[in-house]
């Protein structure tokens, strides 16, 4: 491993991953990584028996049930699924003024294509905090006779403004709109249940707050939600000599072999999300953003976008471009991201469009000690640097 | 916060017990995978053994499916369970 490198890049993957996670996965990898579901010989049940726990284990935390738990690759894949799955058939659908281009291009991508229609409604305004009451009256002002589903995020992915979900979701169970939520960002961060949220697609990655491998990403569905079309055809083991991927859920949406040592991980990942508890790790990640916005809010040149406490701080030294910024964080062994972070969205709505800011993503792992020198350390370009 | 839980996992347990043979064997035919360990799950929980298996000849599949063997000895139960957890079943093979 890299010396004297600190990690704050925790928004675009978690680092390092607990002890028991790489565990779990070594001990798939080198014990009994056969082919879940493609077969009924020892290796192939384990490894069938770990997935099968894993659904159990991600259906419990976020209160659904172990078949309507699919795993894909990532968040990304899990939200195509879920738009292209609702919306393949046409109609039309809100998404928030927030969105990662993981729903803002698939839903673009569908309207080109004629397929949909969409609308963006205003969930955050730079200029003032929105009431929940002035979210809702957005979102029904953008509302057609046709609008079939809501797509949003819960937490942004470039500063820690959140979402109302609860809300919302009560409000399309309401008025018969189907409630798809991005939760790359606020899972293992936030309490979500998917049936006290009104929720009806849940999409999130292993990778990221619940501190799993890369290569997994998750798709849930509520109980006796109606099936969705398929994204990909292939092989999911049930009735090979039919030409359809069958009815039941979730083979019926994955088709290929499952990255099962990552699934296996994020088995640990949830363990250990749940032995500190989301109340604990939400408080430490608070508790490092206010530190962070402590000092460098009482630096000159400096500007911090949204005050919101939470696992995420953007920021950029004015007049410094901010990819020089983190090149320069770089090279003093810090590592955030920089730039637009894939959410043209949520810069435009945070005024950060023209040249995109510094993200800082704090984790578990992170210390004040570590949030002290990356402080210094910022507080050092900008006296070196600032013309 | 550095601290964490250490150590391996528990050993990878393999619930479905392979050695497990029926005197009589009955098969609730269920589908897929993640079907059949529903199925055994649930009969699990009321103390009645099953094995998830891959069905072949007998049933009425088109290719491969899964589900779960038992004792015939416990098929009222076995069915009245499975109906009871919701488990969609295809068929029943005795």
């Amino acid at each position: 491993m890299l010396q004297n490198i600190v990690y704050f890049d925790n928004a675009a993957t978690t680092f390092p991953k607990p002890q028991s996670v790489l565990n779990a996965a070594y001990e798939c990898m080198s014990e009994y990584c056969g082919n879940a579901g493609r077969g009924s010989h020892p290796i192939a049940m384990m490894s069938a028996e770990k997935v099968f726990e894993a659904r159990e284990s991600v259906a419990d935390f976020f209160g659904s049930t172990p078949e309507n738990v699919v795993f894909t690759l990532n968040t990304t894949y899990a939200l195509n699924m879920a738009i292209k799955g609702v919306m393949s058939n046409g109609g039309h659908m809100l998404i928030s003024n927030m969105e990662h281009n993981s729903v803002l291009r698939p839903a673009a991508r569908m309207a080109r294509d004629n397929v949909l229609r969409y609308d963006i409604f205003k969930a955050y305004d730079k200029t003032k905090p929105l009431s929940t009451k002035e979210i809702i009256t957005n979102i029904i002002s953008k509302l057609r006779k046709d609008t079939k589903m809501l797509t949003c995020i819960h937490s942004s992915n470039i500063c820690s403004y959140s979402l109302p979900i609860r809300e919302i979701g009560e409000f399309c169970r309401r008025h018969g709109i189907l409630f798809c939520v991005d939760a790359a960002q606020s899972a293992g961060h936030l309490p979500i249940n998917m049936e006290k949220d009104c929720i009806d697609i849940l999409c999130l990655p292993a990778h990221k707050g619940l501190y799993s491998p890369q290569g997994c990403g998750i798709m849930i569905m509520r109980k006796g939600l109606q099936k969705l079309a398929t994204l990909t055809e292939g092989g999911n083991g049930v009735n090979s000599l039919e030409l359809s991927m069958g009815n039941e859920s979730p083979e019926r949406y994955e088709g290929g072999t499952l990255c099962t040592p990552a699934i296996a991980g994020l088995v640990s990942g949830i363990e250990f999300i749940r032995s500190f508890g989301l109340h604990t790790i939400g408080g430490h990640e608070r508790k490092l953003w206010r530190q962070t916005y402590d000092r460098l809010s009482s630096i000159k040149d400096l500007t911090i976008y949204d005050d919101t406490e939470g696992s995420v701080l953007l920021f950029n030294v004015n007049g410094i471009p901010a990819d020089d910024v983190g090149e320069l964080l770089s090279d003093r062994g810090f590592c955030l991201r920089t730039g637009y972070h894939c959410s043209p969205l949520a810069h435009k709505a945070l005024g950060t469009a023209d040249g995109g800011a510094v993200r800082i993503g704090f984790g578990i792992f992170n210390t004040e000690k570590e949030v002290d020198s990356l402080c210094l350390a910022i507080r050092d370009i900008v006296r070196q640097y600032r013309v | 916060m550095s601290s964490q839980p250490n150590g391996r996992n528990k050993e990878t347990q393999m619930r479905n017990d392979i050695s497990y043979r029926p005197q009589a064997v009955c098969t609730a035919v269920t589908g897929s995978m993640t079907s059949a360990m529903t199925a055994q799950r649930a009969l699990g929980k009321i103390a009645l053994r099953a094995k998830v298996v891959k069905v072949g000849i007998g049933s009425k599949s088109k290719g491969c499916i899964y589900g779960v063997e038992f004792d015939c000895a416990a098929y009222a139960s076995v069915r009245s369970a499975l109906a009871s957890a919701g488990v969609d079943v295809k068929e029943y093979l005795r």
